[in-house]
């Protein structure tokens, strides 16, 4: 007899039994309610998995460092689960990083120069759903999440608010993830991610970079924990897509479960 | 093709949306105290915190809320294309649930579906979707 899927508080019985057995088909339901309710297009999807290998065709590290990527690649790549095509999609990567957190006292004392945590929050949605991550279909709102609680805690806590922001790491398993996110981080208007991204303001030159060593997309998936990496980087004025003058990085994490982010400044 | 996963049907949260699809009939749990929806179903309500709950009938009808054509296979048992449904129920407006369809549909939102049931005699009975003409 075949295994039983759900129960025991994971309400997987109701949606592994239909097929529903991937994060990415998840997203591909969320990108395609966003594009009706705002009219975000493939293209703006792309702007995003473009800017990020952009960033990793400068890191050396990155996993994606020799190989270019271009609108038409983007498009001609295959669906993987339609909207959502094969460079919507993050990395999967073999390897590790690590930061050394201690206090602010004791970092001034040591060989590098340190990056301050502002301040860090974590929280999700007042109906949150249980299970899993599939449950979060059922909430109320698909195109909010529950960055946009963590934005209000963040940056209250921080005394900064998103125009403060230099520079921006920002979880990426999935472009669709980043263009969410970059809507709840109050970077652009609910709904205005997509023309926000695919005119340029994610790149180096633009209001808030995004992604510098490549991101999820490009670099590597180690879970987001690189993200904080670049991010003491360019804080440090070390990174390979250093943006100048960088004194404030947000680096956040995963949706669409309950997530978390944090402000790193310069070290004072 | 390999067995398609069976839901677990007697989970004593969500046991009575798959007792009621043996009625053939779609059913969602609702708060006796403050007439919640409680979706996806929990033991209690977490508008009020009653635990005077029951299962309700609902019609079944529902339109797409969202929709994906899946076009990487991921489990055996799940051949591609297929089109995986977000449905919110006619009865009850933020009311969801999952459905899918063979093949690669060409559906658009908002577009009206009608779920169906297993025949009788199946051990494990779900919910399964149609697509209606568009109206």
């Amino acid at each position: 007899m075949a295994d039983r899927v759900g129960g025991n508080g994971s309400y997987d019985e109701y949606f592994v039994p239909y097929g529903l057995v991937a994060p990415g088909q998840m997203f591909a339901l969320i990108a395609q309610r966003h594009m009706a309710e705002f009219g975000t297009t493939a293209h703006q999807l792309g702007s995003i998995a473009l800017t990020c290998r952009a960033r990793a065709n400068r890191n050396p590290h990155a996993q994606m460092f020799e190989r270019s990527l271009t609108m038409d690649n983007y498009m001609a790549a295959r669906m993987i689960s339609r909207p959502l095509r094969l460079f919507d999609y993050c990395l999967e990567t073999d390897g590790a990083c690590a930061v050394v957190v201690t206090s602010a006292e004791r970092a001034r004392d040591c060989p590098q120069p340190c990056a301050t945590i502002r301040a860090v929050a974590q929280g999700g949605l007042p109906a949150m759903q249980g299970g899993l991550v599939f449950p979060a279909l059922m909430r109320q709102e698909l195109t909010t999440q529950p960055s946009a609680t963590v934005a209000e805690a963040l940056y209250r806590r921080a005394g900064l608010g998103p125009s403060d922001i230099d520079v921006a790491q920002i979880y990426d398993c999935f472009t669709i993830t980043v263009l969410l996110q970059l809507e709840d981080y109050g970077f652009c208007p609910k709904g205005d991610g997509g023309p926000f991204a695919a005119g340029g303001a994610i790149g180096l030159e633009g209001s808030v970079p995004i992604n510098t060593a490549g991101g999820n997309l490009s670099e590597g998936y180690i879970h987001g924990l690189n993200h904080i990496v670049e991010g003491v980087r360019q804080i440090r004025g070390a990174s390979t897509n250093q943006v100048a003058g960088s004194e404030v990085c947000l680096v956040t994490s995963g949706i669409p479960t309950a997530t978390s982010a944090l402000i790193l400044t310069k070290g004072r | 093709m390999s067995d398609r996963p069976t839901p677990m049907i007697d989970d004593p949260d969500t046991g009575g949306f798959f007792q009621a699809a043996r009625r053939n009939r779609l059913a969602a749990k609702f708060c006796r105290a403050c007439g919640a929806p409680i979706h996806l179903p929990r033991p209690f309500c977490p508008s009020c915190r009653s635990r005077d709950l029951e299962w309700r009938d609902l019609s079944p009808n529902g339109r797409v809320y969202s929709w994906t054509v899946v076009e990487h296979q991921v489990h055996p048992a799940f051949p591609v294309p297929y089109t995986i449904l977000l449905i919110e129920l006619d009865d009850m407006p933020g009311v969801r649930l999952v459905g899918n369809i063979a093949g690669d549909a060409v559906l658009n939102i908002g577009d009206p579906v009608r779920a169906t049931f297993d025949p009788a005699g199946n051990e494990v009975i779900f919910p399964q979707w149609t697509v209606l003409d568009r109206r």
